[in-house]
């Protein structure tokens, strides 16, 4: 009972789903704007559904053709599992050790179990859609071709309800020895950081599936590959049964036992982790806290280092200095921030790399061919580079990212052209740097004149800066400053989304008419130092209106509530 | 000096009145203690002085700057310390001092010097090596504390100053408030601490509902109240209950 109480009470306190949340959202008049982010969430939703369709069609071809018409849902359980193991592993060790509501539950008179149970349900809860993500898809393209039947019908529930049971166990046990092996305050950006690669191979490996089974389907070549999909999908049955058993209902020889087995496994997997879990959930919390602790309790008395004269310590950096500093620490304060950035710095090479591997050699080659000989390469690489370096959501939350923080931005007498001017310098070191790099890499693929680098460097920089106006225009206008969750701040922020789109247009209203004029036959050299020009007129333009904005917010047009 | 010409704030569309026509005046040198019941407008007042919220209506004025038409040089007087202490968990202390010495362009020597000063007289020495995220919640308070002080600022303001401090760190601070208005500077600062108050200011005020129902040296307040030995707890209780009956 208590158990269900507290997993209610997690849930209304940090959630706004509930009625009193949406009451909230809409006294606050937020409701449009979490309309228009959960727009946003499920634009990103039907991508995924969308590339699911198109494999678990292929598949379903695949395991019609060999006997097991079961085969597309069992990949999409197996996607499931792998996706939730991996992604559960932060979640249990963010909900488990390192949420803020556990300072008050801890002097609760509440036992472990009834904590790890009630985030267990949250949780679970939590893992529930993304299972079904996954299984719907599926199940449609199976029923649609197959009809459905009391077997299929009862497996398919039992899997889109217990599916989650197995990854979440298993990922909830091994943050169980992580706790104990590994100093987790220390490392904890490093088991983050590995997560999310593991996560980004998993859609790698997901696209490569799609696009290698629908060119391999579409050429005429399906015998071989289903073959293949068939001996492979028979492997993976044999080493992982609970999947096998899983599905079982949607197959020719559908039983009642292996379903069985299933919901038994689940359960053991539940009560396993449930049964553990709490044995030393107390003590790995407090030795985490302690761990934690300040300088005063646990590094008195430290030497090396600390012996330093407090001068080199903290030399005098100038202000542009100190304020990038600033800028560094507050990126680097969260791993969501910085995970973010990191992203969208390397979206370009991913991109590439990850086209590079998916599509056949030869139809890279063709397309390189194709592009090198354009005589608009240079420019259009130029506006491409630069767009795709744009496209970022560090500087257009940049204020938003300060949260709580902007209060001293706003103290300090230091005025808002000058902490303007430091976001900017930011966004070129890290933005201008990539585009560098970017455009080396389009050298080494394209081979563009080398002549073209008077333009393209130069109005790289001033695109740039001209997207960097735009875009953090939102922001600073009227920056999300009272967020609870890193997400709110960065991802789930709509000064993002139009930042971004205003970056972009900026970018492609000053490239496309030039790229255009090429296409009529005008000389590209020409066209590409005019867009170049024209590039830094409307970087002079906008930046010095930015800056006399930026003036006036920080002199009073920006407000700390709360 | 600081002046407050009937400032007004208002929240969430004007339903909220937090701060109602408040006028006041805070001396050179004097060492004013702000009062009032929880959501009675201290912190909003505070905010208001140091910049963070812009007044609906009236003016705040610092040394004869208005803090409205000339915030940059306003800012420069202040020394702030909020309540809660908001800093970049990700720098480590001094690098935090650096920064904000930078910010209020405090000259190299001279900042090493008010450093080592302030971290001696604050028992920080040992902390300031090590990132702000590790600190506890009173390490961060001195930190914000040393950060308020650092360019030795002519008007200090604290919100809830004492909060958090064990008892050396609150008696240093009570002297260095102390001491700074010896050197001419103005101290405001609130609290719920009626002890506090009571041994340390010239004078207090005292909000309730976003209005000032009273400011004045203790003694006044006591012959006002007309009972020459009650305690400053019993005159803010007394005031704050007739204010609520009252309306």
């Amino acid at each position: 009972m208590k158990t269900l109480a507290l997993a209610e009470a997690v849930i209304r306190g940090t959630t706004w789903l509930t009625p009193d949340g949406v009451r909230d959202l809409l006294r606050r008049g937020r409701l449009l704007t979490v309309t228009a982010a959960g727009l946003g969430v499920l634009v990103g939703l039907a991508m995924i559904v969308f590339m699911l369709v198109g494999i678990y069609r292929s598949l379903l071809l695949a395991g019609t053709a060999s006997g097991h018409p079961e085969i597309s849902i069992f990949y999409g359980l197996l996607g499931s599992w792998v996706f939730l193991f991996l992604t559960a592993i932060p979640l249990a060790l963010s909900v488990l050790y390192y949420s803020r509501d556990l300072r008050l539950l801890l002097t609760l008179p509440l036992r472990p179990l009834a904590i790890v149970g009630a985030k267990g349900a949250v949780m679970y809860l939590t893992c529930l859609p993304v299972n079904a993500v996954f299984l719907l898809p599926a199940m449609c393209i199976s029923v649609r071709a197959s009809g459905i039947t009391a077997s299929a019908a009862v497996s398919g529930l039992a899997v889109l309800v217990l599916g989650p049971a197995l990854p979440l166990s298993l990922a909830v046990l091994a943050v169980l020895g992580l706790v104990k092996a590994v100093n987790l305050t220390r490392y904890r950006i490093a088991f983050e950081a590995v997560g999310m690669g593991l996560g980004i191979v998993l859609v790698i490996g997901l696209q490569a599936i799609l696009a290698r089974s629908t060119i391999g389907l579409a050429s005429g070549s399906s015998p071989q590959a289903l073959t293949g999909i068939a001996e492979l999908y028979t492997r993976i049955s044999h080493a992982l049964p609970p999947a096998a058993w899983a599905v079982s209902g949607f197959g020719t020889n559908p039983g009642v036992f292996p379903l069985l087995l299933f919901v038994s496994v689940s359960a053991a997997a539940l009560a396993a982790a449930l049964g553990l879990a709490p044995l030393h959930f107390l003590s790995d919390v407090m030795e985490r806290r302690e761990a934690q602790g300040g300088p005063g309790v646990a590094r008195r008395g430290r030497s090396g280092v600390g012996d330093l004269p407090l001068h080199l310590w903290s030399p005098a950096r100038g202000i542009l200095r100190s304020l990038l500093a600033r800028e560094w620490a507050l990126i680097s304060s969260n791993s969501t921030f910085l995970f973010k950035a990191i992203s969208e710095l390397l979206v370009l090479p991913l991109l590439l790399g990850v086209y590079g591997l998916i599509l056949p050699r030869q139809l890279v080659g063709q397309a390189m061919g194709t592009i090198s000989s354009t005589p608009m390469l240079s420019l259009a690489l130029m506006g491409v580079v630069a767009l795709m370096t744009s496209l970022t959501t560090v500087s257009s939350t940049s204020l938003s990212r300060e949260g709580r923080r902007m209060s001293l931005s706003l103290m300090i007498p230091v005025r808002g052209r000058v902490q303007v001017w430091a976001k900017l310098v930011f966004h070129l070191l890290l933005f201008y740097s990539a585009y560098l790099v970017d455009l080396a890499l389009g050298w080494l693929l394209f081979r563009f004149p080398p002549v073209s680098l008077v333009f393209m460097l130069p109005g790289g920089l001033a695109l740039q800066a001209a997207g960097f106006a735009a875009g953090i225009f939102f922001d600073l206008k009227r920056p999300r400053l009272m967020w609870t969750h890193p997400q709110q701040a960065m991802k789930n922020n709509m000064n993002a989304a139009a930042g971004i789109g205003c970056s972009a247009a900026a970018i492609l209203l000053i490239v496309g008419p030039f790229v255009l004029g090429i296409a009529r036959g005008l000389n590209p050299f020409a066209m590409g130092c005019a867009a170049g020009a024209a590039a830094i007129v409307l970087a002079g333009v906008l930046l010095p209106r930015l800056f006399a904005f930026a003036d006036r917010q920080y002199a009073g047009g920006i407000e700390i509530e709360g | 000096m600081i002046q407050l010409r009937r400032i007004s704030k208002s929240y969430d569309k004007g339903r909220v009145q937090a701060v109602k026509d408040l006028s006041l005046e805070v001396k050179k040198g004097e060492l004013f203690g702000f009062l009032g019941p929880n959501g009675a407008g201290k912190t909003t007042t505070i905010k208001m002085i140091v910049g963070l919220l812009r007044p609906d209506t009236g003016h705040v004025v610092l040394h004869g700057i208005d803090a409205q038409g000339e915030p940059l040089k306003a800012k420069r007087l202040v020394g702030y310390c909020p309540d809660e202490p908001v800093l970049y968990e990700r720098m480590t202390g001094i690098r935090f001092l650096s920064f904000i010495a930078d910010a209020y362009g405090v000259p190299a020597d001279e900042r090493t010097r008010r450093i080592e000063e302030l971290a001696e007289t604050f028992e920080l020495n040992d902390s300031l090596r090590e990132m702000v995220g590790s600190y506890s919640h009173g390490t961060l308070q001195k930190l914000s504390i040393t950060a308020a002080l650092l360019h030795d600022p002519d008007i200090l303001i604290l919100d809830e100053p004492i909060v958090g401090l064990d008892p050396r760190a609150a008696y240093t601070l009570k002297e260095t408030m102390k001491s700074l208005c010896a050197r001419g500077k103005t101290v405001f600062f609130s609290t719920h601490i009626m002890e506090v108050a009571e041994r340390l200011c010239d004078r207090v005020g005292i909000i309730s509902r976003g209005e000032l129902i009273a400011a004045a040296p203790l003694e006044e307040l006591r012959e006002t109240a007309g009972e020459r030995h009650a305690t400053l707890e019993k005159l803010f209780l007394e005031m704050t209950d007739e204010d609520s009956r009252a309306r």
